[in-house]
């Protein structure tokens, strides 16, 4: 039951973040020669969270399936000891 | 955890090339219209390719499983649906990066990008309905599984069939010579990187199938008689 609020809440959140977005920025095609001229974001920066946000989101799924291995090994191992006290 | 030598050797070979991927991305030539912002390319397309391998994997373990009843192809479909939501996340991290300083946007409603955020949603999808969908849950999921690998081939033929802001994939065979090895090192790496997560992952499938086996057979010799929920 937690799990399912939390979802509805974070689905909450995600629409009022695309609807907010859309108020600010619209669908609105990208007019020629609008890009480059101007544009002040530093590329390595953009490159540096790109590669950054790939490491550290295989680092933590590597993370989480470690802990669930563990979680699941360990109750494995306590069921094999209550089958074996069982005989 | 045990992983066989086939797995190893590909954790070797992903280590190897996730460490001299940056070096050769930072040392590849600069492209003009784009700048340094191109350079995120050289792991976006392979992430890409990753993700459509995954989505391929996981409707060919759903198939297994719908028409023979594999159980093999079912904890397949179920450790590449992840790896696809892990990989179309990272996808949807790094293309609006891009985008940002390409196009000026975050994001636009193009056809790609679009399709590219209904296949992630999709195996989203799949990963609810196989967890909490009860009975029928796995085969609604194996269902879903196959949809969304339809998905993969109007995703890649997108930029050719519609008018669209996003690179072709002409791209890749077009590529500077000078800028190949940063490219191919990438995607070599990103490959091997996936089957090594894809053979942990079933690692744990298998682990939680024999503690179902387990299970059943505790509850057959009434172990759990007496025992409160």
């Amino acid at each position: 039951m937690n799990r399912i609020s939390a979802l509805v809440i974070t689905l909450c959140l995600l629409c009022c973040a695309i609807v907010q977005a859309q108020d600010k920025e619209g669908f609105v095609p990208v007019a020629a020669g609008e890009n480059l001229a101007g544009e002040t974001l530093p590329g390595n920066r953009l490159v540096a969270i790109a590669y950054g946000a790939i490491l550290v989101a295989l680092i933590a799924w590597i993370a989480s399936v470690a802990a669930r291995s563990r979680k699941v090994e360990d109750e494995l191992a306590a069921l094999r000891e209550r089958l074996e006290k069982r005989g | 955890m045990k992983l066989r030598w086939p797995y190893l050797l590909c954790a070797v070979l992903a280590a190897l090339g996730l460490a001299w991927a940056p070096t050769l991305i930072v040392t590849a030539p600069r492209e003009p219209m784009m700048g340094i912002v191109q350079k995120i390319f050289y792991f976006h397309v392979p992430i890409a390719w990753t993700m459509f391998q995954s989505a391929f994997l996981c409707a060919g373990g759903a198939i297994a499983f719908l028409f023979w009843r594999s159980e093999r192809g079912e904890r397949l479909a179920a450790a590449a649906a992840e790896l696809t939501v892990l990989f179309g996340g990272l996808v949807l991290i790094t293309g609006p990066l891009w985008a940002r300083k390409a196009w000026g946007r975050w994001w636009e409603w193009d056809v790609r990008l679009t399709s590219s955020l209904l296949l992630w949603m999709i195996f989203i999808a799949y990963l609810f309905a196989r967890r909490y969908g009860g009975m029928g849950g796995k085969r609604l999921a194996a269902g879903l599984a196959i949809f969304g690998a339809a998905d993969v081939p109007l995703i890649y033929l997108s930029v050719s069939i519609w008018r669209t802001i996003h690179p072709k994939t002409s791209v890749v065979p077009t590529l500077d010579p000078a800028m190949r090895p940063a490219f191919w090192v990438s995607f070599l790496a990103m490959t091997f990187c996936y089957f090594v997560l894809l053979g942990a992952r079933l690692a744990l499938e298998r682990s939680r199938a024999r503690l179902d086996d387990l299970y059943l057979k505790a509850e057959d010799l009434g172990l759990f008689d007496g025992d409160t929920a």
